[in-house]
């Protein structure tokens, strides 16, 4: 078989043109003249139709079916329904979805990564701080108790005062 | 006034056209009738002859002709602004991958249903290897090039009327259709040694 001596560009150029059937009667031309010559080209262009005819194949659906045209029939009215209802401005409905909603995820978003982020960065803190809690805790019941402790020591003081001999206490 | 609707007009009227601009349902539904097989070939195509996802952009596409009817200029035919608006939907899609997923699993659905396969050259099997070979070539296309590609060779349009859907130059159309061929080619090398 005798080589093909069009460049890539030009067999794609004539593969088009055969594939789309639209071009100047020049182009056809020239394609005819050059199948006449060029087996490659021709075998080529036989099996790209072919391959080409299996692909249109494929391409032709079967029928709608009554149930398949009921679905889109309804689906379509009732949508556009919808749709005639939805294009009355409804400022109130669009406020919700276009401004509220995306805020509110917006919010829970930023709260979710915060709260993350502090149990992630300060658990130590977070302890120490119990711990702190705690040592205050105990402090407050020293303190609530310190008056107790002075009555003590005046208690201890009188006790020490009777014991003493009565000579020793001028 | 409509010389470039005439064909649209036949099939669904003037008047009807109107009261469906103005809201009327019932027209609107007589445009459903119309044009739903049509759209819905062009979905299918679009869908990667997914036939579930072809319904549900049918029905997108429905839904949006309804929501912008009245925008219709009649400047286009009204089939050539509908095909824009679902080239438009599928084109959003297809960034969202969705329609891929659902391939794959139409594609699964395929092979286990032993699809009938047309009398031809090659044998069942072969046959079916290389409807998923071209199924996977598709996908390689890029957007403009599937686009350009599918309403060329599957809807039969001419470069100019795509041009018109798609809102790009013709010579353009035609230079992707030619990138899509050699992609396509490129995908297909195997299969055509």
């Amino acid at each position: 078989m005798k080589k093909c001596t069009y460049t890539p560009e030009k067999i794609n150029k004539l593969v088009s043109l055969t594939i789309s059937s639209e071009g100047s009667p020049e182009e056809f031309n020239l394609l005819s003249q050059h199948l006449r010559d060029c087996e490659v080209c021709r075998e080529k262009l036989h099996r790209i139709k072919y391959i080409f005819s299996e692909l249109t194949e494929m391409a032709k659906p079967d029928p709608l079916t009554p149930r398949e045209i009921a679905r889109l029939r309804g689906a379509v009215f009732e949508g556009s329904k919808q749709n005639k209802k939805t294009t009355v401005p409804d400022f109130s409905q669009s406020f919700v979805t276009v401004l509220l909603k995306p805020l509110a995820i917006a919010i829970c978003a930023i709260f979710i990564i915060f709260a993350g982020w502090k149990i992630y960065r300060e658990p130590a803190l977070h302890t120490a701080k119990i711990q702190q809690e705690k040592i205050s805790e105990e402090e407050v019941d020293i303190i609530s108790h310190l008056d107790m402790l002075k009555d003590l020591e005046t208690i201890e003081k009188l006790v020490k005062v009777l014991d003493e001999p009565p000579g020793s206490r001028s | 006034m409509f010389a470039k609707t005439s064909t649209d007009l036949m099939e669904i009227g003037e008047i009807t056209l109107e009261k469906a601009k103005g809201g009327d349902s019932r027209a609107y539904e007589e445009i459903f009738i119309a044009y739903r097989d049509r759209v819905f070939n062009a979905a299918y195509h679009l869908c990667n002859f997914d036939r579930e996802a072809a319904l549900d952009l049918t029905q997108e596409v429905f839904l949006k002709v309804w929501e912008k009817l009245s925008q219709f200029d009649s400047r286009s035919d009204l089939y050539t602004w509908i095909y824009r608006i679902m080239v438009n939907i599928h084109l959003k899609e297809r960034k969202k991958r969705r329609l891929y997923e659902r391939f794959l699993e139409m594609f699964q659905f395929w092979t286990e249903k032993n699809h009938s396969v047309e009398a031809s050259q090659l044998s069942g099997l072969e046959n079916q290897e290389l409807r998923s070979a071209l199924i996977k070539a598709l996908k390689r296309l890029s957007p403009k090039q599937e686009i350009v590609f599918k309403l060329k060779l599957f809807s039969g349009m001419t470069f100019s009327k795509i041009s018109e859907i798609t809102g790009m130059a013709e010579g353009t159309v035609k230079t992707h259709f030619t990138r899509a061929i050699s992609t396509l080619q490129e995908e297909l090398k195997e299969w055509l040694q």
